[in-house]
């Protein structure tokens, strides 16, 4: 608990009910995008998620315009695939839950 | 007119002496600490507590189950027809020690600060948080009614549902929420202190789980709007000085040494009714409402005045903003 740490209130505007979660993860299943990771925060209340999307380079504009639209956005992180070329991309997402424990 | 509604409460830290040494401690209770008040002279103020119209006895501490005389203390505040309730870190409590309170206890509150890792780290003590969830078994085969309290801090109002969780799943009827005071121990603490937009933050989350909760579990913040704050602290300067002591002055807190003084441990001295040692309570009484409480209402005028002003915080620890006022009035800095 010192100076640096985060505000509660931070963590508590970032927590996602059931409902938001799905429609987030719902994002990626209307454009035929495959979730090939997922783990679900808060068992069994969830309030957050993280997961991977793996995505062509042609299916990650829509991707990532569909994700920037929601009423709440999650972190995002984006790596290439495939050396020297990229292939596909792997798009990781956290959302809601930072709990301590 | 007083901060603990229709009932008068007068909170009694009978001791200083503790198990454990939290870091957010307002009255550095630890092992060390020696301060403890005589039965005889508790016995007399329950007495003269209840004749004064108060209805309610709060015993803190230090860890009030080191404090020796506790069965004798609450036996003579039931006597006297006090209302019974105990703040514990939990840590002490076994069916040995409760089985002499049967009967005598009306609500027993025990601390918890948040998930394992951050309640060790506010009590300095690994292993305080499975102390004290392990003997809540005994708490509630004891039969007595407990609840749980829980520290807000500028890091934690993201645990309030989980508390709200554990309280209501321990079988808990009660969940206060009290925001962590720069006072004691707690001095080092400052930056931790919640402000106006955790405070807030709080506010709504309470009323939330409130909703979510209904009769399964009570909420007490001890948190206020500061509109609220000011609407209330003009209708109790307006009340005046007149009636019995519980009417005018709730809560009233007696520290380990003897002394009463309003509303907050640790509240400057200048405005307390003084020490049992010197007096009994209505003698003290008396001399404090033609001395000492027109003064007060004066430092409670000036806050609410400050409350209504532009940039005024939205939420306020009352307690905590009238005792920095009243020690800046008294020359202590503000």
């Amino acid at each position: 608990m010192d100076e640096k740490s985060p505000r509660g209130s931070s963590f508590l505007t970032a927590q996602y009910t059931e409902a938001e979660l799905e429609l987030l993860i719902g994002v990626g299943e209307r454009l035929g995008i495959k979730l090939t990771d997922l783990f679900p925060f808060g068992v069994p209340a969830f309030d957050g998620a993280s997961g991977t999307w793996r995505v062509t380079p042609e299916q990650l504009p829509d991707l990532i315009r569909e994700l920037t639209q929601l009423e709440k956005i999650p972190n995002l992180k984006v790596f290439p695939k495939g050396l020297p070329a990229t292939e596909a991309f792997d798009v990781v997402f956290e959302a809601g839950s930072r709990r301590t424990s | 007119m007083r901060f603990t509604g229709a009932r008068g409460v007068v909170q009694v830290h009978p001791t200083r002496r503790c198990n454990l040494t939290c870091v957010h401690c307002y009255s550095e209770s630890g092992p060390k600490a020696a301060d403890e008040l005589p039965l005889p002279v508790l016995g007399d103020l329950v007495a003269d507590a209840a004749a004064l119209g108060y209805e309610v006895l709060a015993v803190s501490g230090g860890e009030p189950f080191m404090y020796p005389h506790l069965p004798g203390f609450l036996r003579q505040a039931k006597a006297a027809g006090l209302t019974c309730l105990l703040t514990s870190n939990g840590t002490l409590v076994s069916p040995r020690r409760l089985e002499p309170l049967a009967g005598c206890l009306d609500l027993l509150v025990l601390s918890l600060d948040g998930p394992r890792p951050e309640h060790d780290r506010m009590r300095a003590r690994d292993g305080a948080y499975d102390a004290m969830a392990r003997r809540i078994g005994a708490v509630r085969q004891a039969g007595i009614p407990f609840g749980f309290l829980f520290t807000l801090t500028q890091h934690n109002v993201h645990q309030l549902a989980w508390a709200a969780e554990f309280a209501a799943a321990s079988g808990a009827s009660l969940l206060q929420v009290h925001p962590l005071e720069a006072s004691g121990r707690g001095r080092s603490l400052y930056h931790a202190v919640p402000d106006a937009t955790e405070g807030a933050y709080a506010l709504l989350e309470v009323a939330r789980l409130r909703l979510a909760f209904g009769e399964t579990l009570r909420f007490q913040l001890d948190l206020a709007p500061a509109a609220a704050l000011a609407a209330f602290l003009r209708e109790l300067t307006a009340a005046g000085d007149g009636g019995e002591l519980a009417g005018i002055l709730s809560p009233l807190v007696v520290e380990p040494d003897g002394w009463c003084v309003p509303w907050q441990y640790g509240f400057p001295r200048e405005f307390a009714l003084g020490s049992l040692f010197q007096d009994r309570l209505p003698q003290l009484a008396k001399s404090w409402a033609a001395g000492a409480l027109p003064a007060l209402h004066d430092v409670a005028r000036a806050v609410g005045r400050q409350l209504g002003e532009p940039g005024a915080p939205v939420v306020v620890n009352g307690y905590e903003r009238l005792a920095w006022a009243a020690l800046a009035s008294a020359g202590g800095g503000g």
